[in-house]
């Protein structure tokens, strides 16, 4: 669905990005994951239009970046920190970005506001919104075409709890193909199925979450006990089950190969001890960097 | 194609809508200015009479200063033996002289408060929104560069629309009551208006396309307005100039050089253009031209240019 071959961008003598190349799937979220200025931003600029690549080719959907018009009208793009006209109601917005799509129905209008949570607040002006708020209007404006794409930057920066929740499980159920970014695992992990990460304008590494958990080694539970007396108990039980276990301070780590491990070892650790916490344990990018990019850590 | 269209319309009433505010002001200033300037005229007589050219001969005739200057010698040689006897004549002035007036006064005063706001609002439109990173949306929408572009152009330019069509009936209802309807100017008026509207609206888009700041754009704009308003008062004062080296039986040869200078002003152009119809046509197309190029341009680099956000 989106296909980028060795995109090259400058901005003035700094390189942005560096022959990248990234392949996404139709209807997968995929994630862009890397540090402040690594080219995240501009990867979704070049895919939106709004800049040019120096070389490389790119498509969306099989349509060449060179075919602006069509790639817009299949594409809906949110901006790290949108900022909307703050003397328009946000039902005067999302109007707007409906009319630049040809859309006159007012349906559709009132639906991603609902679907936004704006319903209540549509006819306010945005200089009484809060950023979370703002970010909600350019989330509908972005889609109120129903594009096929969605190219998010960022897109839980700044949100509230709220509507983060509302936001993931508007993506979660939307069926869309997304790219979106985030400076680590953590603000894209239960939402990308795939990720791609970048550092100083290049790919380190691409592939499934799952695949890069295992690979980077953190497939893997951290289990802390009500009493720790009980630990000896748990590390008899797990090893009895032939799974991998590791202790550090009051916390366990029960490595696993596969998700499908996970309903076992819970089931033979709650039989051992009380569990007062259960977590995966997170990748972090340095993970991946001290992976992949040792020199570069 | 009709989508395409639809949101076209959009970006110009948006645009429309986004300037109207700046421009309330401006209307009011323009209609209280052009009224006060125009109503002035109406403190003079004015008769049906000729002026003879050959009273004053000056090198630099094309200008309507010059006729002025001749009428005000001549009258002032006429009535020399009036005023020695203690009798000062009433001062009546040729119509030819009044509509040189109504040019030179309300006409002028029009074109540059029309100018000076236009580029101003103009240079603000793609600058603007860069400053204020919002041209990102109409940007990802399926519209052209070219077409967003055009679209602010078209809803500028309908701004202005108000001010021109207030100057026109200005001038139909000055050369209906007071000057003779045989010399009414005002489809002239009216086409010039129109085109000062486009050049200054081309480039102050131009100019909005270059600056990444507001602030600047407005500025440059402002610059660029008040240098033409210098080039044409320097033009309307050459027959003066002229005169005074005439009587201090100095060169006048340099004027011809200086007078060239102010023709680069577009003030210039459309004053001369109302003046003398013979030369309207061959003014009106430059003066087409160069909105044409200056508006083809900024498109160009607008298509070329990254959009920030």
């Amino acid at each position: 669905m989106i296909f980028a071959n060795k995109l090259n961008k400058k901005y003035g003598k700094t390189r942005a990005i560096k022959d990248f190349d990234l392949h996404v799937k139709k209807g997968v979220i995929h994630g862009l994951i890397g540090p402040e200025a690594c080219g995240k931003t501009t990867v979704l600029r070049l895919l939106s239009t709004l800049v040019r690549p120096d070389s490389g080719k790119a498509t969306i959907n099989d349509i060449p970046l060179g075919k602006g018009l069509h790639i817009r009208k299949i594409i809906g793009y949110v901006p790290k920190t949108p900022d909307l006209p703050k003397d328009h109601t946000a039902r005067e917005l999302v109007g707007f970005a409906a009319s630049l799509h040809g859309i006159h129905d007012r349906n559709i209008i009132e639906s991603i506001l609902k679907q936004m949570g704006l319903e209540s607040v549509a006819d306010q002006r945005l200089d009484r919104f809060s950023h979370a708020m703002e970010k909600n209007v350019a989330f509908a404006m972005a889609c109120i075409h129903n594009p096929l794409v969605l190219l998010l930057d960022d897109p839980m920066a700044g949100l509230d709890p709220v509507s983060q929740k509302r936001i993931r499980e508007f993506l979660l159920a939307s069926n869309k193909t997304i790219l979106l970014t985030g400076q680590d695992l953590d603000a894209v992990d239960g939402l990308c199925k795939s990720v791609t990460v970048l550092r100083s304008g290049s790919c380190i590494v691409d592939g499934d979450m799952a695949d890069l958990r295992q690979d980077i080694g953190k497939g893997a539970i951290e289990i802390k006990l009500f009493d720790v007396g009980q630990t000896q108990k748990l590390l008899f039980e797990l090893g009895k089950n032939g799974a991998k276990v590791t202790v550090s301070g009051e916390s366990i780590y029960v490595h696993y190969k596969n998700d499908s491990e996970i309903p076992g070892i819970m089931k033979i650790a709650a039989s051992a001890a009380d569990i007062i916490d259960a977590r995966p344990v997170k990748i972090s990018v340095d993970d991946i960097f001290a992976k992949y990019h040792p020199a570069e850590k | 194609m009709l989508s395409f269209i639809s949101g076209f319309l959009s970006i110009v009433y948006s645009e429309t809508r986004r300037l109207i505010k700046g421009f309330l002001q401006s209307y009011a200033w323009f209609g209280v200015l052009v009224f006060i300037s125009t109503y002035t005229l109406f403190a003079e007589k004015y008769a049906d009479i000729s002026i003879d050219p050959t009273i004053l001969p000056l090198k630099y005739a094309n200008n309507p200063m010059t006729d002025v200057l001749r009428y005000i010698v001549s009258f002032a040689a006429t009535s020399s033996s009036e005023v020695m006897s203690g009798n000062i004549p009433t001062m009546v002035f040729p119509i030819s002289i009044g509509v040189i007036f109504f040019i030179l006064f309300p006409f002028m005063l029009s074109l540059t408060l029309m100018g000076n706001q236009i580029i101003k609002k103009a240079s603000t439109t793609i600058a603007g929104e860069n400053e204020k990173k919002t041209l990102y949306i109409m940007a990802s929408s399926p519209q052209t560069r070219p077409s967003i572009y055009f679209g602010k152009f078209i809803g500028l330019l309908l701004l202005t629309l108000p001010m021109i069509l207030f100057f026109y009936f200005i001038t139909e209802w000055v050369f209906t009551s007071l000057f003779s309807s045989a010399y009414n100017v005002g489809i002239l008026v009216l086409q010039v208006l129109f085109i000062n509207a486009v050049l200054f609206a081309s480039a102050g888009m131009f100019i909005s396309v270059l600056f990444k700041n507001e602030k600047k754009a407005t500025w440059a704009g402002t610059k660029i307005v008040t240098v033409t308003a210098m080039l044409t008062s320097l033009w309307i004062m050459i027959p003066f100039l002229e005169f005074v080296l005439n009587l201090t039986n100095n060169s006048t040869d340099y004027l011809i050089y200086l007078e060239k200078l102010t023709w680069l002003s577009p003030f210039t152009l459309e004053l001369m253009a109302v003046y003398n119809p013979s030369v309207f046509t061959d003014y009106f197309n430059i003066l087409t031209a160069i909105s044409v190029i200056l508006l083809f341009l900024g498109m160009v680099i607008f298509m070329k240019q990254d959009i920030e956000y």
